[in-house]
């Protein structure tokens, strides 16, 4: 975890030093934008031991205000819901135990964003990086058989991520993005994480 | 008023994607599995097969009747065995059996009672008292009642003439499947009866 701090930490530091050397233009004005988008999600690590199906249930809602043309901060709300039925067959020492398994893991996640647009753009197609920290409250719930696992925690979470907007009028426009969000482990659980893409719009509220 | 329309829309539409929680009483069915760590199922060749289902209730004790899917039961833990390269003994000739199969039914009705408050003795008695000591419980809200088949197979030490009431014999090998007891019950009995000996390959008599 102190790996992930220490990297937001330098990349905090790089977008800094590149906005200090920035000339802000004085007739950008400060901008709030608003998105919504619909995510999918492969996941990826530990969880593909409970399910290893793409999720196409999901979706984000952002909220952010530029400081200047290079960068915005805000705050992010996803739903992620990872869904698989299949049959199963668990394997102990000398025990065999088979039947019908349904996975539900629905997660939450509320974060900071901070994105970092690039200054070079082709027909005003902007990239960005970003970066979001918070939580999530992820909940795994499964049944096999007549039996029942159900698990909710809440999680430190981040989000890495890259994407481009393209404007479609001086302020609609539409998002794709690539995120990779982490669940860090919180008490018996294991570390959650998927590859996000999502496809959206966004609307671009002059202040 | 459109706001609100298109958000019960989009509401709606959130909800059909949502997976089905309610379970079918085909998928309720599981198999479960395990094998005495000392049994040597290649030295095994004769067994003898009760002519009956033991029917026990959920005090252990036995219970006279004959189930409608007995003889299916029977007939096809029997097919599975000979299969395998058992012999099965008949009268007569059971003193030279190896193993002694036996089919026990351990099915229930499960009563879960539901209250849509939280019933007074529900936090006023701990773990360790009776709920109906003291206080007098309102009747529950709602009742559910579902009826659970829980077939168990056992190979087991084939018990000579002069086994005593207080010896131990091992059990070589368990199998249960359990599900909600409902439609298909005669398919289905034979498939989880199939699956216990699919899931257990070790099961051979020796040549």
């Amino acid at each position: 975890m102190k790996r992930y701090i220490l990297i937001h930490i330098i990349i905090l530091a790089i977008i800094s030093n590149i906005l200090a050397q920035e000339d802000v233009s004085a007739t950008f004005k400060k901008m709030i934008t608003v998105d919504a988008s619909w995510s999918t999600a492969v996941p990826i690590g530990d969880m593909i031991a409970d399910v290893r199906t793409t999720s196409g249930r999901g979706f984000q809602f952002g909220v952010a205000q530029y400081l200047n043309e290079r960068f915005s901060y805000g705050g992010n709300f996803a739903w992620q819901m990872f869904y698989e039925n299949d049959f199963e067959v668990f394997i102990n020492e000398y025990s065999v135990f088979s039947g019908y398994q349904r996975v539900y893991v629905n997660a939450f996640m509320l974060t900071g964003t901070s994105k970092y647009y690039f200054p070079t753009s082709v027909n005003k197609i902007k990239a960005y990086i970003s970066l979001e920290i918070g939580a999530s409250a992820i909940e795994n719930y499964q049944i096999m058989g007549m039996y029942e696992f159900k698990e909710f925690e809440w999680h430190f979470a981040i989000s890495p991520g890259l994407g481009v907007e393209i404007p479609a009028t001086k302020t609609i426009g539409f998002q794709l993005y690539m995120k990779f969000p982490y669940s860090f482990k919180a008490n018996s659980t294991y570390h959650y994480s998927w590859i996000n893409t999502g496809v959206g719009m966004y609307v671009k509220i002059p202040n | 008023m459109i706001k609100s329309i298109i958000g019960v829309f989009v509401l709606i539409l959130l909800g059909g994607c949502y997976p089905d929680l309610s379970i079918s009483p085909v998928e309720s069915d599981s198999v479960y599995t395990n094998r005495h760590p000392d049994a040597h199922f290649t030295e095994y060749k004769y067994y003898r097969l009760a002519d009956s289902v033991l029917r026990l209730n959920e005090y252990g004790e036995f219970i006279l009747g004959e189930g409608q899917y007995d003889q299916l039961i029977i007939d096809q833990v029997e097919e599975n065995l000979n299969s395998r390269g058992f012999i099965k003994l008949v009268e007569g000739d059971i003193m030279k059996a190896d193993i002694d199969v036996y089919i026990s039914d351990l099915s229930a009705i499960s009563v879960m009672q539901f209250w849509n408050y939280v019933p007074y003795w529900y936090y006023t008695l701990g773990d360790d008292s009776n709920a109906d000591a003291y206080y007098p419980i309102a009747p529950p809200t709602s009742v559910m009642q579902i009826p659970i088949s829980s077939i168990m197979v056992d190979m087991v030490q084939h018990a000579p003439s002069t086994t005593k009431e207080d010896d131990t014999l091992s059990i070589y090998w368990r199998g249960l499947c359990s599900g909600i007891y409902d439609i298909e019950m005669d398919s289905r009995m034979v498939r989880n009866i199939n699956q216990m000996f699919f899931q257990s390959p070790y099961i051979k008599s020796y040549e």
